[in-house]
């Protein structure tokens, strides 16, 4: 504000001195043109005190004075005199003088105006000394803190305060005074300048009270000039109206140039391009400065009036016609460019078309391309703006003609036009491809496509061509071409310097490659079935994927510590293994699970290396590496790491095969088990667990089968092999003599799998183990469950019968026992069979002490005896049939006893008939018991002949003669009695005696030791001392081997 | 192997106390009698759990300790089942040989020593099942103590017949085993078959020279035959080797007291089988009152 208010306050100082128009701040800036700054070439002399011209020559005279000194002294002079001025001046006033006081109130004003402006000036400069001196000790020190200089103008402002002061007194004590105009305008202009709107009304007094002042049309410029900046622009038309309307007016030509303006503003722009068209052709051909640069600013002007009525043609015809083809070409570059600027891009592409139609070689020709492809984007139209800036690109970039035309001869113009054309093509290129990744159009792409490749054409040294490159393969890959996706990555890639762009554009023509290379996405691992069939021999690499290894070769030597380098050995790995190029393929994915366990390929590696093994039926690297892919940490899931179990177990089955050959099954047993415990959930735990049974089966480990087969039941209660594993594990305890678990297990699997064709022979198992351990009733029970069974054979069933009558005596429950027997006798298939049953029956009732139901058995089975006369006896059958033919003579031996001999003769005689008649018989009938052979009844047999030799004998020798026998009568008798004693008693007796002792060695020859054998041995050792003393008795069981007695003592 | 008197001798006091009215001095107690030195048999009954020899197997058992034998030893494994067998370990005996036989389920020796298990376990009919097993296995070694135990269980279920026809198998199996010699002998002694049981026995003595009932057996059967001065010299070799042997005693102090009229020598022979804690004291007391 200070300088425009300073120079303001030279036009109060000066008075008359300076005309208002040459004061216009707008004029102050306008260049001259050109020509009329070129130096005058002229033959005439001239000379002055300062300069002599003769000719071309021209000679600047020097100074005698210092030109400084001079100035400064002038200066000091004039302020001293000022301030004695000012001095004198308010000494009167303050003296209360009256006369000419309102001329002195005028000039004290004046020169505090004065003192103001010198003490203003003063006030900057120091400030700017001191501003100097600030920014050096700055730039010295970056740390100077000293503090940053302000501009003081306190002095200068309380003179200028005291000018206005005086000047509204004035005003107020002298308003009629010829000066007021002049006053008023000071005062007006003052306070407008200080922002203080109470100046408008000053100034409109000065243009409503003084047409004539001198100060008139200045106030009107200065009021029109503040509406118009205030965009008031019917009040700025008003007041430049007013200076129309004074012809004489030498501000008449900016008033029309304004109110032109104010035309435009008030949309009215054809009426102002037409003002302003008339201010042209009004000054045309001034010579004065003002009216020069107000004509040229006006055909300046004339650019933006022709833009706002879009009258490009006109234009054209117009500037071509006023300022020539070139300044032509100048302003409608303006017109287009403002144009686009107010986005009216339908004229503005005209006008751009219009620019490079006619100057398509000019240097500005890429800009109006620019333009162009600007405004025909903006219009939507991409097709064409694509194509202009392809054209721009192709025409102007570096080995364009265009460049040699301006290579030599504006080099730096040229550079900035093909720098500011490929920063916009490629800023183009860019907008295209993000729309076209945001839109669903992805036709976009095509657009983009384009620009980049026009650009890397035009522009093959194109500062970001390495992101161009990358963002050409970006649009490549978008549309699957990925051959030409990878080489425009690799051409970015190859853009030096080596950066974070590089890697990621190898890597991206790596995944170009790879999508042109991947089946199906991702790779295929062989089926257990198609690696046995699998071919071994390496097949031709398809060139994309030969391409692939290049470029990922090239990647991994450039980038060995890249972030995607694991990614890009795995990928070319699998190609290796996909083309069956496994030894490559195995040592590349091996390095790569076990120096990269944590990458996300590592897992998939080290499965693929993993099935090359299999494949290569290398079962002992498989089962080496799977062990060692398991010690690496982080290395695949827990799913994995089962899977690895799985494999060393599978490997681990494999080599147990080994050992199953050469017939090693315990040891195979043990590595089976091993197997099933080192992974006791994975899917190869059943079938180890069952393949260790059988194999210690086979082994006759019987234990360690049994408790394998036992976890094998528990855990796998429903598997395919329980059925046949849980009667494994019941004959296991047979065999290991465990017969209390057999009898259980042979039950269990009888309960569980009726329907086995096992199952009725667990069942009757499980009966006879119950019967060995004496489990009775279980015995019984399972026994008739079998025998349930219709289809029982015949012998089968009889040893059932026969183990339940059995069964029935150890449980007391004899009749039973008896039923059973009988039953089995029943349906016995001979008589020996049948007399055997029988003879059973009788000596189960014997050892039970049951001597009535035996003795009632004996009768049946002598009966049965008598029947079958032929039979063949043995055993008990014979001993019990003896026994029953020796107790049925009884009655006879009974009858026998009671015939008592006795007198008188006749009796005498009867009875001894009858007794030797008895006797006869009870030897034939002994004679029988001892030819059936059983020595205990044999010697019974002979006991109880000899008995009764005995007692026949004896009954002889008991015969009383009657006591009337007397005399003779009795000597006879006595004779007779004699005579019958020995040839019919004596022999008797005599074979007693034959008999007992047959009966004693019969007894010691088949060592029998009944009663009968006992009497008989009393009975003929009768009279010697019996022995006596302590018997030995058997009862010594063994326990240990016949060696071990002795040495075992 | 012998077992040290001291281990025994305690058992035998405390019986002795029990049983006699007599209690000789601390200095004339009796040493063990052979008979429950044998390991290898099993005296007395299945219902009585074999009590004369149970304590002997608990001594030896307790000599296992801490040195159970591996089973890859398998004379010295199954001596020790069989031992803590006897001692009434019979639960682990059974595990043990079971373990065993699930190693060496062929091992026929194992299977004999789990019969013999089941017997103190008073399963006859499983031991019989067993025995019956092992008899039909004609190359296993030990028919011998198989059919003698055979015998003895026939002997059990009251079938004579049976039992005779096995011991006799069994005193003809090799090698020869004295328990069935004296079991045959003894029942040939019930049936007065004395020069069977002569035969039988004296085989017994020559088996085991200091098997007491051998010898007493073999006493008997020649009593039985008449050979009075045979019988004592019997007796009294038996006696010079096996001092504690108190019924050979006891029948040599009634051979020479009723049969050889030998009365002092009688007397003082019954006097001994006192002191050696014989049963028979009150009978001994009267045979020694008569002869004087």
């Amino acid at each position: 504000m200070s300088r425009a208010l300073a120079t303001s306050l030279m036009f109060v100082a000066a008075v008359n001195s300076i005309a208002a128009g040459n004061k216009t701040k707008d004029y102050e800036n306008f260049d001259l043109p050109r020509k009329h700054s070129s130096p005058v070439t002229s033959n005439l002399a001239f000379e002055n005190s300062r300069v002599t011209v003769r000719g071309k020559n021209v000679r600047m005279k020097t100074s005698s004075v210092d030109a400084r000194e001079y100035i400064f002294a002038k200066e000091a002079f004039l302020s001293e005199k000022r301030d004695q001025a000012i001095k004198l001046l308010r000494q009167e006033l303050d003296a209360g003088m009256t006369a000419n006081r309102d001329n002195m109130l005028l000039r004290l004003g004046q020169l505090y105006a004065e003192k103001y402006m010198e003490l203003s000036y003063r006030e900057t400069e120091l400030y700017s000394a001191e501003l100097q001196d600030f920014e050096k000790k700055k730039a010295l020190d970056k740390n100077y803190k000293g503090a940053v200089p302000r501009i003081d103008s306190t002095r200068s402002k309380s003179y200028l305060g005291e000018s206005l002061g005086l000047f509204y007194k004035l005003e107020k004590d002298f308003p009629k005074h010829p000066k007021m105009d002049e006053v008023l305008f000071f005062i007006g202009f003052v306070e407008m300048e200080s922002d203080k709107p109470n100046g408008v009304r000053y100034l409109e007094r000065v243009i409503r009270q003084y047409p004539r002042s001198r100060k008139f049309e200045e106030a009107v410029v200065y009021l029109a000039d503040y509406y118009f900046e205030k965009t008031k622009f019917r009040d700025a038309l008003a007041k430049y109206s007013i200076l129309l309307h004074r012809g004489d007016s030498p501000l008449f030509p900016y008033a029309r140039y304004k109110i032109a303006w104010c035309d435009l503003n008030l949309n009215q722009p054809r009426k102002g391009l037409a003002g302003m068209q008339a201010v042209v052709e009004m000054l045309a051909g001034a010579t004065e400065k003002s009216k020069f640069n107000l004509r040229e600013q006006a055909l300046k002007d004339l650019v933006l009036f022709f833009a706002e009525v879009e009258a490009v043609e006109e234009a054209s015809s117009y500037f071509a016609d006023k300022v020539g083809r070139d300044k032509m070409l100048e302003n409608l570059r303006l017109i287009a460019d403002i144009l686009r600027s107010k986005a009216r891009d339908i004229p503005a592409a005209k006008a751009y078309t219009r620019l490079l139609e006619e100057y398509p070689d000019s240097l500005e020709a890429p800009n109006f391309a620019m333009g162009l492809y600007d405004s025909m984007n903006r219009l939507g139209r991409t097709e064409q703006a694509v194509k202009t800036m392809e054209t721009a690109c192709e025409r102007y970039g570096e080995k364009s003609s265009w460049a040699d035309k301006y290579r030599d001869s504006k080099p730096a113009e040229m550079k900035a036009a093909q720098n500011n054309l490929q920063t916009e093509a490629e800023k183009a290129a860019l907008f295209l491809h993000q729309s076209a990744q945001k839109s669903k159009n992805k036709g976009q792409y095509v657009y983009a496509l384009r620009l980049y490749n026009a650009i890397l054409s035009g522009f093959p040294n194109h500062p970001s061509r390495k992101n161009i490159a990358f963002y050409r393969g970006e649009v490549y890959y978008e549309q699957n071409k990925f051959i030409d996706a990878a080489s425009s990555y690799m051409d970015a890639a190859k853009v030096p310097p080596k950066d974070k762009r590089t890697d990621e554009a190898v890597y991206s023509a790596l995944e170009a490659l790879d999508q042109m290379t991947a089946r199906q996405g991702k790779i295929e691992r062989l089926t257990p079935e198609k690696m046995k069939t699998v071919s071994l021999e390496p097949e031709e690499i398809p060139e994309g994927e030969k391409r692939f290894i290049e470029v990922a070769n090239y990647y991994i030597t450039e980038y060995p510590q890249g972030d995607r380098v694991v990614d890009v050995r795995f990928r070319v790995a699998a190609i290796y293994y996909r083309r069956h190029h496994y030894d490559m393929a195995q040592a590349q994915l091996k390095e790569l699970a076990l120096k990269h366990p944590k990458h996300r390929t590592a897992q998939t590696a080290a499965h693929l290396v993993l099935d090359i093994y299999n494949v290569k039926k290398d079962y002992e690297s498989l089962g080496k590496t799977a062990v060692e892919f398991s010690q690496v940490q982080g290395l695949g899931d827990s799913k994995f790491k089962e899977e690895l179990k799985q494999i060393v177990a599978e490997v681990g089955f494999k080599s147990i095969e080994k050992v199953e050959a050469s017939s090693k099954w315990a040891e195979a047993g043990d590595q089976y088990l091993a197997v099933y415990r080192a992974n006791p959930n994975g899917s190869l735990a059943e079938k180890s667990l069952y393949n260790a049974v059988v194999s210690y089966e086979k082994g006759g480990e019987t234990v360690k089968a049994s408790q394998a087969s036992q976890m094998f039941v528990a855990k796998y209660p429903k598997s395919q092999y329980t059925e046949k594993l849980m009667l494994s594990q019941a004959r296991l305890a047979e065999q290991q003599y465990d017969f209390e678990l057999a009898q259980k297990l042979f039950s269990d699997f009888r309960k569980r799998f009726p329907k086995n064709a096992e199952s009725k022979k667990a069942l009757y198992n499980a009966a006879v183990f119950a019967e060995l351990l004496e489990k009775n009733e279980t015995a019984n029970g399972l026994y008739n469950e079998v025998l349930a069974d219709r289809a029982v054979p015949e012998a089968e069933r009889r040893a059932i019968q026969e183990s339940q009558a059995k069964i029935f005596r150890r449980m007391g429950q004899f009749d039973k026992m008896a039923a059973s027997l009988r039953r089995l006798a029943r349906d016995a298939r001979g008589t020996e069979e049948k007399m055997r049953y029988t003879a059973e029956l009788a000596r189960q009732y014997d050892i039970a002490g049951k001597v009535t139901e035996k003795n009632g058995v004996l009768r049946e089975l002598k009966y049965q005896y008598e029947s079958a006369k032929d039979a063949k006896l043995s055993g008990y059958t014979a001993y019990y049939v003896a026994e029953a033919i020796f107790q049925a003579s009884a009655p006879k031996r009974e009858k026998y006893a009671e015939i008592k001999l006795r007198f008188p003769p006749e009796d005498l005689i009867y009875l001894m008939k009858r007794k030797e008649k008895l006797l006869t018989q009870l030897v034939e009938s002994y004679e029988k018991v001892i030819a059936l052979g059983v020595p205990e009844w044999g010697v019974a047999a002979l006991y109880e002949r000899a008995n009764a030799f005995g007692d026949y004998a004896q009954s002889f020798r008991g015969i009383a003669i009657p006591a009337k026998y007397q005399g003779e009568l009795k000597a006879d008798t006595e004779k007779s009695l004699q005579a019958i004693y020995t040839t019919r008693i004596k022999p008797v007796e005599e074979k007693k005696t034959e008999n007992l002792k047959l009966c004693m060695e019969r007894g010691q020859q088949f060592h029998v030791a009944n009663e009968f054998a006992r009497k008989c041995f009393d009975m003929v050792k009768k009279g010697e001392p019996e022995l006596s003393g302590r018997f030995p008795t058997p009862s010594y069981w063994s326990t240990r081997p016949p060696n071990a007695e002795v040495a075992n003592r | 192997m012998k077992i040290s008197t001291s281990l025994v001798l305690l058992p035998v006091v405390v019986l002795v106390g029990c049983a006699s009215k007599y209690t000789p001095p601390v200095s004339e107690q009796p040493a063990p009698t052979s008979v429950i030195r044998h390991l290898a048999w099993m005296e007395g009954d299945l219902e009585n759990q074999f009590e004369p020899n149970r304590t002997v197997a608990e001594n030896r058992a307790a000599q296992w300790e801490g040195k159970i034998p591996e089973m890859s030893d398998s004379e010295a494994f199954l001596e020790y089942v069989a031992t803590i067998g006897a001692a009434g370990q019979g639960p682990l005996a059974e595990r043990r040989i079971r373990e065993y036989l699930g190693k060496n389920p062929k091992d026929k020796k194992a299977v004999f020593v789990l019969a013999g298990l089941h017997l103190r376990a008073g399963r006859k009919e499983v031991a019989g099942y067993l025995y019956r097993q092992l008899e039909k296995e004609k190359d296993f070694p030990w028919q011998a103590p198989v059919l003698n135990n055979l015998g003895l269980l026939a002997l059990k279920e009251k079938n004579r017949i049976l039992a005779l026809d096995y011991l006799e198998r069994a005193i003809k199996a090799e090698p020869a085993s004295a328990a069935p010699l004296v079991n045959l002998g003894s029942i040939y002694l019930q049936s007065r078959s004395w020069a069977d049981a002569e035969k039988v026995f004296a085989r017994a003595r020559e088996v085991d020279s200091s098997f007491e009932d051998a010898s007493l057996g073999l006493g008997l059967a020649l009593e039985g035959l008449g050979k009075l001065e045979e019988a004592h010299a019997v007796y009294g070799e038996h006696l010079s080797n096996n001092k504690e042997a108190t019924s050979v005693l006891y029948n040599d102090a009634v051979l020479l007291g009723n049969r050889l009229k030998r009365k002092d020598e009688a007397a003082e022979l019954m006097k001994r089988y006192l002191q050696r804690g014989g049963k028979e004291s009150a009978k001994a007391h009267e045979f020694i009152q008569n002869w004087r």
